[in-house]
């Protein structure tokens, strides 16, 4: 099928602004062209694409109130025939317009309506989308680290689509965030990357306001030489490019660039050039006009429609009615717009509160692995140390001890190897060296051989898909905890004779598959049990999830654990 | 009597290193012993004046006894390098001798035992406290088994494939349409082929015999 694009979502630093893709020149002769093929088009599927791009032209010239009408014509006509993919896509678009009109609610909310929508459908296209909007809308509401989670998720998805433009975005919103984040170096370094993605698109447009956003980086930076360079190369796409809106944008970096090398001159003729610019755009006055959009919009709607109503009910004189059919309209949007504001906050509740029971989480396995890491060091470098010196001193006076001592002394060198051992494997099972020096894989190892080598239970170990390259720390202990205490729980529980492990890593994917050949148990009622309610917990902590199969028919347990990357 | 020796130790844990460097002078054939604290230190030390033998510990500042064997033996292929140590973890054992090591100790062996593994000039030698560790591992099996693919019937292979690209049983079941009983049934029937009992097994010989 033939789906209506989503319109590109940037970030621009410092300064929000539009990203005009088409010279304003054409845009009344656009949208006139646009508007006789809606007057005369029938096709739904039709109608919603001519709405969208109505909606996307009135988007680019910052029309917001104009291209918030069509989107929501095109969402209806989607939302009426049924089509998921178009719904996704005007759910998407309404939610930057939002964000534009700095209604952060509203475009939060249809961001992931967007998202639900494109999950369902696994759209990777959409999901990108969406979680781009998502990521700017939060990049705005200064969340940034909610705002990186979700850049993150769309440049993932960029990367499995090779969107070029995409990945582009992407990683100049990224170096953005960066900047604003503080971490400066990063941020440019971000953005400049994101040039690269540009060479296979072939638009002065997209390079001229990419150019610009690097150089302002640098010259906010200090990095006068460089961002000159940038700034130059804009000039050189100037006389190519119509677009006041990006014009303005151009002189006020200018500006901002001869203010710094203390050119008071210079910047003083270019901020006269920025100001020029500006006023010849044609700016809506989006703000207030758009600040009782939400419902004054739709009220006015709703309003056009009654007034048409309202000749007709005259010409029939059924005027009375009129007034009940407002009221109930009216009472409806009300209500309407109660509950979804209570549904927003109870959302927002929720949300809260799963952050604040993960932070929780966070910090108690983060400290349970900094304290089991200390011990496990003092009782190795500390004691076992220094129960080894006191053998070598035990040794010495037996050397010159009378013969009759002997024996105790022999018992007692004993003894001391017995401490000694028990000492060291203390230190083992609260924090194996080999997990720290030599990786998931060979500790998994030597623990599977340790604990049921030990205890007579065959075991087998497999791993696949594995380079040499470590993975991060918190996966590597998180899942070493997992394995352990899935295998304590097998020997404590399951009386099984055989023990099978495999590790796999597939597409930035950890899955485990652990099984036992024992009594196995009921999933529901042990699910509540202690072991596996710290199992849960650590898997939940990194966000993987699990799955049990155990029965009778099948014999045994087998526990399937997936953990993204 | 053999030729004399010199030996050097870098231990951190000072007292233990003190010890064991006593307990080694007791060798008649040891000429020179020197002490270190680090890695680097013995290592500096070697580039000036090359011992006989080194021993190394495993948890050391600055270079730990792993680095410092690398480095060495990257500089000094022929030096005899004995890693002196109390943990006894298989894995990281043989990453010692993987990186050149020619012996792996506890540091509570007896004096018989470092001059045994002073003058076993060929041998890697381990230990006894070691060697109760190692020889406690068997193998697991790795003889790789040979399966005949064409004994499976179209819905099995279907049901194996997508086993191994990681679904659950469970959703391999609501994918193609069928029970999960039914999907079970399917796969203890596959693990029955190929004469295996799990379904990681099962998934890694697939690999191994690239039958995916």
């Amino acid at each position: 099928m033939t789906g209506t694009k989503s319109i590109n979502n940037w970030i621009h630093l410092v300064i929000t602004c539009l990203i005009v893709l088409l010279p304003l020149a054409d845009f009344a002769q656009t949208i006139e062209q646009l508007k006789k093929k809606v007057a005369t088009e029938k096709k739904p599927v039709e109608l919603i694409k001519l709405h969208s791009d109505i909606g996307t032209e009135y988007y680019r010239k910052g029309d917001f109130v104009s291209s918030h009408e069509h989107f929501l014509e095109s969402l209806k006509i989607a939302e009426k025939i049924g089509d998921e993919h178009n719904c996704a896509v005007s759910y998407n678009n309404l939610s930057i317009v939002y964000l534009n009109t700095e209604k952060y609610e509203k475009a939060e909310f249809y961001a992931k309506k967007s998202l639900n929508l494109s999950k369902k459908l696994n759209d990777k296209e959409h999901l990108a989308n969406a979680y781009n909007t998502l990521g700017n809308i939060h990049y705005m509401k200064m969340e940034d680290s909610l705002s990186l989670h979700f850049y993150k998720k769309a440049i993932h998805y960029r990367k499995i689509m090779n969107d070029s433009l995409g990945l582009f975005i992407q990683y100049k919103n990224l170096g953005a965030l960066y900047f604003e984040m503080g971490d400066t170096l990063k941020g440019i370094d971000y953005m400049e990357g994101s040039l690269s993605y540009l060479k296979s698109v072939d638009d002065n447009l997209e390079w001229f306001s990419a150019y610009l956003t690097v150089a302002e980086a640098h010259v906010y930076q200090g990095n006068l030489e460089k961002g000159k360079d940038y700034i130059d190369s804009c000039k050189m796409l100037l006389p190519r490019i119509s677009a006041h809106q990006m014009i303005d944008d151009y002189y006020y970096v200018l500006h901002q660039y001869y203010q710094k090398k203390n050119n008071h001159e210079q910047a003083l003729v270019s901020y006269k050039l920025y100001e020029k610019y500006k006023d010849s755009v044609e700016n809506l006055e989006k703000h207030q006009q758009i600040s009782e959009l939400g419902v004054k919009y739709e009220t006015e709607k709703k309003e056009q429609r009654i007034s048409l109503q309202n000749k007709l009910l005259k010409e029939e004189e059924h005027s009375k009615n009129l007034i009940l059919i407002i009221s109930g309209i009216l009472l409806f949007l009300l209500l309407t717009t109660f509950f979804m504001y209570r549904y927003i906050q109870k959302n927002r509740m929720v949300r809260l509160e799963k952050e604040h029971t993960e932070a929780i989480l966070t910090e108690i396995i983060n400290t349970e692995e900094k304290e089991r890491n200390r011990i496990a060091k003092d009782l190795h470098d500390g004691i076992v140390q220094d129960i080894t010196s006191l053998k070598f001193m035990l040794n010495a006076i037996q050397a010159e001890a009378p013969t009759k001592l002997h024996p105790s002394l022999s018992q007692l060198n004993e003894e001391i190897d017995k401490i000694s051992s028990e000492v060291r494997e203390l230190s083992y099972q609260m924090m194996p060296i080999t997990l720290k020096e030599l990786g998931l894989l060979k500790a998994l190892e030597e623990m599977m051989n340790r604990n049921l080598n030990h205890n007579k239970i065959d075991f087998e170990f497999n791993a696949l898909g594995f380079s040499d390259e470590r993975l991060p720390e918190k996966i590597e202990v998180t899942v070493y905890r997992i394995c352990q205490e899935l295998i304590n729980n097998t020997l404590k529980h399951s009386s099984a004779t055989s023990v099978s492990l495999l590790v796999q890593l597939h597409q930035n994917m950890l899955q485990l598959t652990f099984e036992d050949d024992g009594v196995g148990f009921d999933v529901e009622n042990v699910k509540k049990g202690i072991g596996l309610d710290s199992l849960t917990s650590r898997i939940a902590w990194i966000k993987g999830s699990l799955e049990f199969d155990s029965s009778e028919i099948t014999k045994g347990t087998t526990a399937f654990i997936r953990i993204p990357l | 009597m053999n030729q004399p020796l010199t030996i050097y130790i870098a231990d951190d844990h000072k007292i233990l290193a003190q010890a064991l460097g006593g307990l080694i002078q007791q060798l008649p054939e040891v000429e020179e012993l020197k002490i270190f604290h680090d890695g680097k230190q013995l290592f500096d030390a070697c580039q000036e004046n090359l011992p006989d033998i080194v021993c190394l510990d495993i948890e050391m500042p600055n270079w730990d006894g792993r680095k410092t064997l690398v480095e060495l033996k990257a500089l000094f292929p022929e030096l005899r390098c004995l890693v002196l140590s109390m943990y006894n973890e298989k894995e990281l054992i043989d990453d010692c001798i993987k990186k050149g090591a020619a012996g792996y100790l506890n540091k509570d062996c007896t004096l018989e035992e470092l001059k045994e593994a002073f003058e076993s000039s060929n041998d890697i030698y381990f230990s006894k406290g070691v060697l109760k560790h190692l020889s406690g591992y068997s193998q697991s099996s790795q003889k790789d088994e040979l399966i005949d693919p064409t004994s499976l019937t179209e819905r099995e292979f279907e049901v194996l494939k997508l086993l191994c690209e990681g679904m659950t049983p469970k959703e391999i079941a609501s994918k193609i349409h069928l029970s999960p009983r039914t999907v079970e049934t399917h796969k203890t029937s596959i693990m029955n082929k190929f004469g295996v009992n799990s379904v990681g097994k099962l998934i890694s010989v697939a690999y191994k015999n690239k039958i995916v």
